[in-house]
């Protein structure tokens, strides 16, 4: 009797199918409360993502990218496989409370290099970029193409004055919501701390502003739901109809 | 005689010393010198030589009670006062007499009637006028014999050249009445005013006189008695009562040496001994208990008193004792004028104690103390408490401190409001909850089943289902202004790459929303496989590799192809930190592959990447607007601004990752969610899960919305039912 390597693929469809739409039912059995099935579902999903994480970082980290290339590079690789070798055994000392004070440094290079990447990213990836495009709202040649990029795509001709409104909405919103957050609040006579009447003003249209924000927001996080809930009922629907029905109702 | 001990080395010298044998200071000449006023001691400065052969009987009968200078005298006893005393002797005038003597008892009649003298002087005119009538014999013009023995022995001791002791011999010319104090001059004042002192006086009171050559001054007059001599004559006299204590009979006798007198005078009513007088006697010498012996030396001398009788000499003690009046003088006199008053002038025969300054340090407070006293008149707080009650200008103490007042009373009881007790309260009913065991609720039967949420459920669930069995795919995508530029950018994008384009591919989402991004991302993903593009997968999440796996195999599941052209390097370790080395050096971070190929070879397509900007286009798949930005930050600014750079995120990482878009619009193209991929699929004429899912995804959505309204209808109805029971309860 041989072994036939088509039928093991096919029942690992199978068998993987039926694994997921079990799962899945334990899953949507949250809509009666929660309940064992739920959990258990939980911990199988924490479980197998956090071992297959790790497996991954072994075998793509680990073995990939330390000792493989110390072992068949040793003279070449070393200075770079080296050093996170020993500073990454040197991080086991946090593992106990007596020897916890001496992984410090390391953790502290591992934090001073990640806060210099981000505050770096953020200053020339975010703030820059943010700001030079909330300036240029108004500025005419700005708008004249942004008139012009639209009409091409949509095929209708949009005035100048539109895009200049809504570049001016843009402009109140981004500035009355970053005035909101300010907090520069001073004790007033009647012994409260309020901010500015001024102040007050604005921030509260840049409620308005924030409000909408987090509608879209809500909108969006529904939306993404709606469309994982509508991707596991198709996986149901498909998996009952391919191959629960088939063995139910047999197709002669 | 008894010796002289030193005070200062306590060396015993004979009794005529007056330096000391060993240390060679000066000996109290008289006992009683330092215990005596001044005045006193002038008065008998002459007669101290004969002094001490004065028995002291009294201080022989009661040594307890006198001073330790009275001791050092060496009293004699009794019987030997009786052998050596001449006032022992039975002369019938001296028996009686009061101890005044003659020339004294002579002038006190005359003066009797007196305004200007006081009282006591009266008395003592009239009881010298009584002794006159049992001793007839005297008259100032007389001398005595006891005077002239005096004289004698006067002049056996200072010899010719102490004529100014002598009574014939006047000193000076103007030695006149007025060099004796006004008092004694107030005796015979009256009488024999023009007489010179010589003939007024005896001899022994005129030699004795401390300024006998010295010109006759008022100035010469202690102060005290040249202010209240003449205004105090008028006032009535204090009784001699106040010598008269209940020791009278003892001192004066004592001190002079006397006896005993058999029939003592008659004394009036005891009176405590005036101030002054204890203060003489305990200015420097522990004072007379009991007031018995007064602070007086014995002017005369055993000698002087010859022919006197213990009554007369018992006279002359009571007329040596001043007066309640003189009392009063010293009262109202600051404490230390008495020492100054009777400081005896320097006469030419007498030479003043040279006082080594460590005896003058021992001198009494009283000598030292400034004799001018000064009265706050501004001040008129009077004390009205403790041992100085009564006097004014006391200088006041700290106020807080001499205040006696009572102590402020500390409750022990904290006091607490109640609001902290309402937080005191609430804290610990919060400490106690967290330790208290939450019961665990059992779980309610079906009538407890959450109706809402599974009529809610059963809702969506039966709108998809509705959809999927109908499956007529009748809902259009809506592109009402065509395909949006996020979107038309993506496309354009994709149509200029070429075959083989290095292209890098990033799966940076969860497996929980795989539905929607394997959605979005499969069109774009097939559009790019039409271009038979190289990929190159990477994640920065760890589940990332596996979910590009997992999209490639629907993908191939869904064309029945085999995409080969494509690597998966797997996971970018490190973050933000690991994407920026990455951007900088894909191939030192990324080595090798997930099947631990090296895919950086020479026959591979990546042989010519080095940057992040070598890639043809760099596509973000996610779901997080963090590590949206994340590849902003680090990775875009990497790519130059010629590089399309695609996101194709979760509709709910929209809001967030629209502002990158819009500062960039040039470079980057989006896609969002099931609704951006409808529009590639349409921009593309692609059919992909997103037509397949898009039809429910309306109808779920229409369904969300419903009820939402229907939820928000009925809240409104029941906030405005529960608005109405009230009205209608009142």
């Amino acid at each position: 009797m041989s072994f036939d390597p088509a039928i093991l693929t096919k029942y690992a469809d199978l068998v993987g199918g039926a694994i997921g739409f079990t799962l899945t039912l334990m899953v949507l059995s949250y809509i009666f409360g929660d309940n064992f099935l739920f959990r258990l579902a939980t911990h199988i999903f924490i479980g197998v993502a956090a071992a297959f994480a790790t497996v991954i970082v072994i075998q793509n980290v680990i073995i990939g990218r330390l000792f493989l290339p110390l072992i068949e590079q040793p003279g070449k690789m070393a200075l770079q496989t080296i050093p996170p070798l020993l500073m990454g055994l040197w991080l086991f000392t946090k593992l106990s409370p007596r020897l916890a004070r001496f992984g410090n440094p390391v953790v502290a290079y591992l934090v001073g290099v990640g806060a210099a990447a981000a505050i770096g990213g953020a200053v020339i990836g975010t703030i820059f970029p943010q700001v030079g495009a909330t300036t240029a709202l108004l500025d005419m040649n700005t708008v004249e193409t942004s008139a012009k990029s639209i009409a091409a795509q949509s095929g209708k001709e949009i005035s100048v004055g539109w895009i200049i409104f809504q570049n001016v909405i843009i402009l109140i919103g981004t500035m009355t919501t970053l005035v909101f957050f300010h907090f520069g609040a001073r004790p007033q006579t009647d012994q409260t701390v309020r901010r500015p009447a001024w102040i007050e003003i604005v921030s509260w249209v840049g409620q308005i502003f924030i409000a909408v924000t987090l509608g879209a927001l809500f909108a969006g996080v529904l939306a993404s739901a709606l469309a994982a809930f509508i991707e596991r009922i198709h996986f149901l629907w498909n998996f009952i109809l391919y191959n629960v029905v088939p063995v139910i109702f047999p197709i002669q | 005689m008894a010796d002289i001990r030193c005070p200062m080395c306590g060396t015993v010298n004979p009794a005529r010393s007056q330096f000391c044998e060993s240390c060679k200071a000066r000996l109290p000449s008289q006992p009683g010198d330092a215990e005596m006023p001044d005045w006193l001691g002038g008065l008998r400065s002459d007669d101290s030589a004969g002094y001490e052969e004065l028995p002291s009987q009294e201080s022989a009968a009661q040594p307890g009670d006198m001073p330790d200078w009275l001791s050092r005298l060496g009293p004699p006893t009794a019987g030997e006062l009786k052998s050596q005393s001449p006032f022992a002797s039975d002369e019938p005038g001296a028996s009686a007499s009061s101890g005044i003597p003659d020339w004294l008892a002579d002038t006190t009649p005359s003066a009797a009637g007196d305004p200007n003298i006081p009282d006591w002087m009266e008395e003592l005119g009239v009881d010298a006028g009584k002794k006159k009538a049992a001793a007839p014999e005297d008259s100032m013009g007389d001398n005595p014999e006891w005077l002239a023995r005096v004289r004698a022995r006067r002049q056996s001791e200072f010899g010719d050249g102490q004529e100014e002791s002598s009574p014939e011999q006047p000193a000076a010319p103007g030695a006149a009445p007025a060099d004796i104090p006004d008092w004694l001059a107030g005796l015979g004042g009256e009488t024999q005013p023009a007489k010179p002192a010589g003939e007024a006086l005896p001899d022994w009171l005129s030699g004795g006189s401390p300024q006998p050559a010295e010109p006759a001054s008022s100035g010469s007059l202690p102060d005290w008695l040249s202010e209240l001599g003449p205004a105090d004559t008028g006032a009535p006299a204090a009784t001699p009562a106040a010598w008269e204590t209940e020791a009278d009979s003892q001192p004066f006798s004592g001190s002079f040496g006397l006896s005993e007198p058999e029939a003592a005078p008659e004394t009036p009513a005891q009176e405590p001994t005036p101030d002054w007088i204890s203060r003489l006697g305990g200015g420097a010498a522990q004072p007379p208990s009991g007031g018995s012996v007064p602070a007086f030396t014995p002017a005369f001398t055993d000698e002087d008193f010859g022919d006197l009788g213990e009554s007369e000499a018992r006279e002359t003690s009571g007329e040596a004792a001043l007066p309640d009046w003189v009392s009063q003088i010293s009262a109202d006199q600051p404490q230390a004028e008495p020492p100054k008053v009777f400081e005896p002038e320097t006469g030419a025969g007498l030479t003043p104690a040279q006082l080594p300054s460590w005896l003058e340090a021992m001198r009494p407070v009283e000598s030292a103390a400034p004799t001018v006293s000064y009265r706050d008149e501004t001040d008129t707080h009077v004390e009205s408490a403790g041992p100085l009650a009564g006097l004014r200008g006391v200088l006041p103490a700290e106020a807080e401190i001499a205040r006696l007042r009572k102590p402020a009373t500390y409750s022990v009881k904290l006091h607490v409001s109640e609001a902290q007790q309402a937080h005191i309260a609430m804290l610990e009913t919060l400490i106690k909850s967290e330790g208290q065991p939450k019961p665990i609720v059992s779980q309610a039967g079906i009538s407890a089943l959450p109706l809402l949420r599974i009529a809610i459920a059963l809702v969506l669930v039966l709108a998809v289902f509705w959809t999927l069995y109908w499956d007529a795919e009748t809902v259009e995508i809506p592109v009402p202004n065509g395909i949006p530029a996020e979107v038309s950018n993506v496309i354009k994008s994709v149509q200029t790459l070429s075959e083989n384009a290095p292209v890098l591919l990033a799966f940076d989402y969860e497996p929980g929303l795989s539905g929607e991004m394997d959605a979005a991302a499969k069109a774009v993903i097939e559009d790019m496989m039409g271009k038979r593009v190289y990929f190159a997968l990477v994640s920065t999440s760890p589940t990332g590799p596996m979910m590009a796996e997992h999209l490639f195999g629907i993908i191939q599941d869904s064309q029945n192809v085999t995409y080969t052209n494509r690597t998966n390097l797997g996971y970018i370790p490190g973050g933000a930190t690991g994407l920026m080395g990455f951007a900088i050096s894909p191939r030192d971070v990324m080595s090798r592959d997930l099947n631990s190929s090296d895919p950086w070879g020479d026959a591979q397509p990546l042989s010519g990447i080095n940057t992040v900007a070598d890639f043809a286009m760099v596509v973000l798949i996610t779901d997080n607007p963090d590590t949206a930005r994340n590849w902003a930050e680090q990775v875009l600014p990497a790519l130059g601004e010629t590089r399309p750079f695609a996101l194709i995120v979760s509709a709910q990482a929209e809001p967030l990752v629209r502002p990158y878009y819009e500062a960039n619009s040039g470079q980057i193209g989006m896609v969002t969610g099931l609704r951006g991929s409808a529009v590639f699929e349409k921009g593309r004429a692609l059919l992909g899960l997103t037509r397949d899912y898009w039809d429910s995804f309306s109808a779920v959505i229409l369904a969300t919305v419903m009820l939402i309204l229907i939820g928000g209808l009925v809240n409104l109805l029941a906030a405005w039912l529960a608005g109405r029971k009230p009205k209608g309860a009142a």
